[in-house]
């Protein structure tokens, strides 16, 4: 199973310090939200994540093994927006990744192996409520829709680690319900970790299984370039979520679940509740 | 005072207007060329094919043709990597290679030719060099796409650039994640994005390259049958005082930038869209 361990990282452009000697934890499986307001620094910990930029100090583990410095299949990922291409259709989107990896050179795949893809595309993009779109481009989709694609597209590549930069941000409320609904769902299915960048508390409570507020302590004016965000809160959400299971609540056998163990070691506040 | 408009009602104002520009056009623009044809098949279709069909016309048509085929893929090729790494990364210099890539488009051609020329050339810097391994490029095929070249070099870049520019690097990161090599997110992410600006900058090279006649006159030596490309043809044709050749070959330059012009109105629509 997939854990992410972040130690002591650093990251500071120049001079200035973004993020200051983070350290975490994530165990498998869980669906970690990752909140703080605008400018601290939290996509810049979700592109370290994803291998696009490199901790300036410190180390990422991925299951113990220090992260590739660069992206790579086992993690994947969706972004607001350009997540999708506009010149493939719904099945072209989803293919994409499949392909150029089948195919170094050309990235296409013909004959069987590209039969064999394009039924598997087919039914990731039924998962994520998209049939009937395939041919369909897009610039012809909603919002809602583009990221529903977003998410079959990155989700092909089969990640170990699902990273979500404000996926829903810039969806309607009603759309965005929907689509947090499939979240949980793909969650629940796939063996994956999920981090997500949100700027929606209410979005972060209602699919995270734990949530990591960034914080920037020290914001005068001759401060704010020394000192970078820190983690200010670390909120485990109760009754916790087990991915595959739902709560101890609407699910007592997991009470005795070894996955709720691994969630709460080493958690003195979820014990003591 | 506001008035308002149904579509298609026009005011006097703009009625006298409209037909100031149409008679502009048709004076200066349409006129002229139409009179090629005519004064073309001014003595009869026998006459005009059998202009057409005097060797000398025909090796013109050929060694032009023959320019626009070697320049046309450099230049397609060179347009492409300039705008790549003007549009994708930062280095020191960038602003001057902006700069240097628009050089020939403020140059008058024939300083392009006598640059050459003073290069290349007998009495040239590298003229000894080239005497001694016994290399013709001036007064020969080589002289005159070295040439051409150098004029219609800015064309494709110019096109691509701004597009490049506008669409940012997000999707070509998108494709990274995915697993993508640089030569897959070249070949299906940034080219399928460029594809109609790329066609249109090489449709408007190859109409320059075709009817470039400034540089080529220093460096082509003019000598029928040899170096004479189709528009200095033109006017060895006129100063023998054999008008329908002139007008012959004229119209057959003429055709060549008519389909360009096509071309480039269809490419234009599909880029809209």
């Amino acid at each position: 199973m997939t854990a992410l361990s972040i130690k002591h990282v650093w990251k500071e452009y120049g001079d200035q310090i973004v993020l200051e000697n983070i350290s975490l934890e994530i165990a498998p499986r869980s669906f970690v939200a990752l909140v703080g307001a605008s400018g601290c620094g939290k996509t810049t910990l979700l592109r370290m994540l994803l291998g696009q930029e490199q901790p300036t100090r410190g180390t990422i583990l991925l299951d113990g093994e220090p992260l590739p410095p660069e992206p790579g299949p086992d993690r994947g990922v969706v972004y607001q927006r350009y997540s999708v291409f506009p010149h493939l259709t719904v099945l072209g989107n989803v293919m994409l990744g499949p392909e150029m990896a089948g195919s170094r050179l050309w990235g296409r795949l013909t004959g069987a192996p590209k039969r064999a893809l394009q039924d598997k595309a087919r039914q990731m993009i039924a998962d994520v409520g998209l049939a009937g779109s395939e041919s369909k481009y897009p610039a012809q989709l909603s919002g809602g829709m583009q990221q529903r694609l977003a998410l079959a597209q990155a989700l092909m590549m089969q990640p170990r680690v699902l990273l979500l930069d404000e996926p829903f941000g810039a969806l309607d409320p009603g759309i965005r319900s929907d689509i947090h609904e499939l979240m949980q769902r793909l969650w629940h299915a796939l063996p994956m970790t999920v981090v997500m960048v949100t700027h929606d508390l209410r979005e972060a409570f209602t699919l995270g299984t734990r949530i990591i507020a960034l914080e920037r302590t020290r914001t005068r004016p001759e401060e704010i370039d020394r000192y970078g965000a820190q983690i200010g809160k670390d909120i485990a959400i109760w009754p916790p979520r087990v991915a595959g299971g739902g709560t101890i609540y609407d699910n007592p056998a997991l009470r005795d679940d070894p996955a709720l163990d691994t969630m709460i070691a080493g958690r003195p506040d979820l014990e003591r509740l | 005072m506001s008035q308002t408009y149904l579509p298609g009602q026009t005011r006097q104002g703009e009625r006298i207007l409209i037909a100031i520009a149409v008679v502009l056009t048709l004076l200066f623009i349409v006129a002229p060329l139409a009179y090629i044809f005519v004064r073309a098949f001014s003595e009869g279709w026998r006459v005009y094919a059998q202009n057409i069909l005097d060797p000398a016309t025909l090796h013109a048509i050929w060694l032009t043709t023959m320019v626009a085929i070697i320049v046309v893929p450099v230049n397609v090729a060179f347009g492409v990597v300039a705008a790549w790494a003007v549009a994708k990364h930062r280095f020191p210099g960038r602003g001057i290679l902006v700069t240097v890539i628009e050089i020939p488009f403020s140059i008058s051609p024939i300083i392009a030719g006598i640059c050459y020329l003073l290069l290349y050339g007998r009495q040239g810097l590298l003229g000894p060099w080239l005497q001694a391994n016994d290399l013709q490029v001036m007064f020969a095929l080589p002289g005159i796409v070295l040439v051409t070249m150098f004029v219609t070099a800015p064309f494709v870049a110019r096109e691509v650039l701004p597009l490049m520019q506008a669409q940012g690097s997000e999707q070509e990161e998108a494709a990274v994640t995915l697993g993508a090599s640089g030569w897959q997110v070249f070949r299906r992410v940034t080219l399928p994005n460029i594809r109609w600006a790329l066609l249109y900058g090489a449709v408007l090279c190859t109409a320059r390259a075709v009817g470039e006649f400034g540089g080529v006159s220093v460096v082509s030596g003019n000598i029928r049958g040899q170096t004479n490309t189709l528009p200095l043809h033109v006017e060895l044709l006129f100063n023998d005082l054999n008008a329908v050749g002139a007008f012959a070959a004229a119209s057959t330059l003429t055709l060549l930038a008519v389909v360009a012009l096509i071309l480039k109105a269809v490419l234009e629509g599909k880029r809209s869209t």
